[in-house]
């Protein structure tokens, strides 16, 4: 007898929700759209308007399919919010890189598809063509990705698009965000956008009024403070102006930006509970901490061992190249003040090594930050004391490890080997792309930096990423942002329930 | 109206800590590199 779940196989559940995400990247367009409008710049508009009415009818088309389940989210399990959200994030690339093309700055679509993943995934790294000449609605949808990117497309749908059910939940944790600040999920998303657009809006008036006292015009130092403010928040490191944050040539406009990408870094349920009038949590969290810890350290071997080279004159020289760049690193934002071949030139073996350590570390987990995050990096460093601990104590007395992140934790063996198995897949993917740089004929250094900026979203580059770099290896850095960004495990779902279709269709005919 | 006063004395104490930890840097930076 089939039952009423039968009804519902997994494919329209997909289909439905999919359709949902992908028309809210369909609304989302209408942003850079208004601003092409509004600044006349009628070819972009003529972009915008065609790439819309694709996600649109996509959407549509999707959602048609799977109209049956539309009430039926209850029905939703683990696997449909993993294809879900993954899926989602591929069909999304494709999409929004149709204006990015139909705008003549890229050379291919795989070009243009590396710079929406590396926006989606805050990474940062560009292979956009005379980026000082795009118009300013294509810079406003490069910002706008990399900014809703940060948050979550997942997170963005479900604050406008979806009904409040259950199964939402699914879809939210599918997309790397597992922290719960209200106990509905359409609740926790809405608490993330309200956070990120009061920074917003601080943000981006601090930028503007400091670019106004740099000495631009008005319009644009507003715009240039919005974008930069978006790039520094979800910790994504594109910037309208080839040079980056070197354009600018200002101490004050590169520390707001290190304000605002350490406080991007942060875990959004460090935010709320600060905000709950928690404050307490900034300095007992696990993730603070070991980011706090890991960040200094970092800055002062950096330091002393660039003094050591004397390529910087002065104090106020090396904060703003090498301090700068360490906590770019580290937060996985990739703003920066040197240009890519200076690393290279200029910085020696050892700071380099020192910034590949910290990309790979990364910000905290349920941030706009990327890499292995300070969490599983507190809770393995933790797990190695209390197994040291365990080793030195009677075998008679029970031990209890605790930890604090929102609120106390008991350390357990799940856990720790949880955090390791994550740590060793970000690990295996920058050997990997060290590896596959070396065969290209890169030096091995650079091609660790550059294998190291993509495995943990940061978006520092060496020289390496260019447009005329093997499409090989622009296809691996793709699928290693996506990775990264999705934390694996919905993207191995996907993999999984591609691999399980394609086994039933080929047992198919042997069964008739 | 409470609540509102609790977020915005969260989001001063964030971007406090921030800028101090900065200003922190700063001063280490100066000192590393005599």
């Amino acid at each position: 007898m089939r039952t009423k779940k039968d009804k519902f196989p997994d494919i329209l559940i997909i289909s439905y929700y999919t359709g949902h995400v992908i028309l809210g990247i369909a609304f989302l367009m209408l942003i850079p759209a208004v601003t092409s409008l509004c600044l006349s710049e009628w070819n972009p508009l003529l972009d915008f308007i065609i790439s819309m009415n694709i996600a649109f009818i996509l959407g549509f088309i999707l959602m048609f399919i799977g109209w049956k389940t539309r009430d039926n989210m209850i029905y939703m399990q683990w696997k449909h919010g993993f294809v879900i959200a993954s899926l989602s994030w591929v069909l999304l690339m494709f999409l929004c890189a149709v204006p990015y093309m139909l705008s003549g700055h890229l050379k291919s679509f795989l070009d243009a598809c590396f710079d929406v993943m590396s926006g989606f995934t805050t990474t940062g790294l560009v292979l956009t063509q005379d980026l000082d000449h795009i118009s300013i609605g294509l810079n406003m949808w490069r910002h706008l990705l990399t900014f809703v990117g940060g948050q979550g497309m997942v997170v963005l749908a479900l604050s406008f698009l979806f009904r409040e059910t259950g199964g939402a939940y699914k879809i939210y944790v599918g997309e790397a965000k597992d922290i719960e600040l209200v106990p509905n999920v359409k609740g926790t998303a809405r608490i993330i956008w309200k956070i990120s657009i009061a920074y917003l809006i601080i943000g981006t008036t601090a930028l503007w009024v400091n670019g106004m006292m740099i000495g631009l015009k008005p319009l644009s130092a507003f715009f240039h403070g919005l974008f930069m403010f978006e790039s520094s928040w979800s910790t994504g490191g594109f910037a309208p102006m080839t040079q980056n944050m070197l354009f600018y040539h200002s101490f004050s406009y590169e520390v707001v930006t290190i304000i605002f990408f350490i406080l991007g870094s942060l875990n959004f349920g460090l935010h709320y509970a600060i905000w709950q009038g928690n404050k307490k949590e900034l300095v007992k969290n696990i993730e603070t901490r070991s980011f706090f810890i890991t960040t200094f350290l970092a800055c002062v071997l950096a330091v002393i061992g660039l003094a050591k080279l004397n390529v910087y004159p002065d104090a106020v020289a090396a904060f703003r190249k090498v301090v700068y760049h360490v906590l770019s690193a580290h937060t996985t934002t990739g703003l920066g003040t040197v240009y890519a071949r200076q690393f290279a030139l200029e910085w020696g073996d050892f700071g380099v090594v020192i910034l590949i350590i910290a990309m790979l570390i990364g910000g905290s987990a349920c941030s706009t930050a990327g890499g292995f995050k300070g969490l599983r990096v507190g809770i393995v460093f933790k797990g190695l004391l209390a197994d040291i601990r365990k080793l030195l104590s009677s075998e008679r007395r029970v031990l209890v490890f605790k930890f604090h992140h929102i609120k106390d934790h008991i350390l357990d063996d799940v856990l720790v080997r949880a955090s390791s198995i994550i740590i060793i897949c970000y690990m295996a993917l920058f050997a990997i792309g060290t590896a596959l740089g070396t065969y290209y004929g890169y030096p091995v250094l650079s091609a660790a930096f550059e294998a190291a900026s993509v495995t943990g979203n940061v978006g520092l580059s060496i020289g390496i990423t260019s447009a005329t770099m093997p499409a090989a290896l622009k296809i691996y850095y793709i699928i290693v942002m996506y990775l990264a960004r999705l934390e694996f495990l919905s993207v191995f779902a996907l993999i999984g329930y591609i691999i399980g279709g394609m086994k039933k269709l080929c047992q198919r005919p042997l069964q008739e | 109206m409470q609540d509102l006063k609790k977020n915005i004395s969260g989001l001063i104490i964030e971007l406090a800590s921030v800028g101090l930890f900065t200003a922190l840097l700063f001063a280490l930076n100066i000192v590393a590199m005599r």
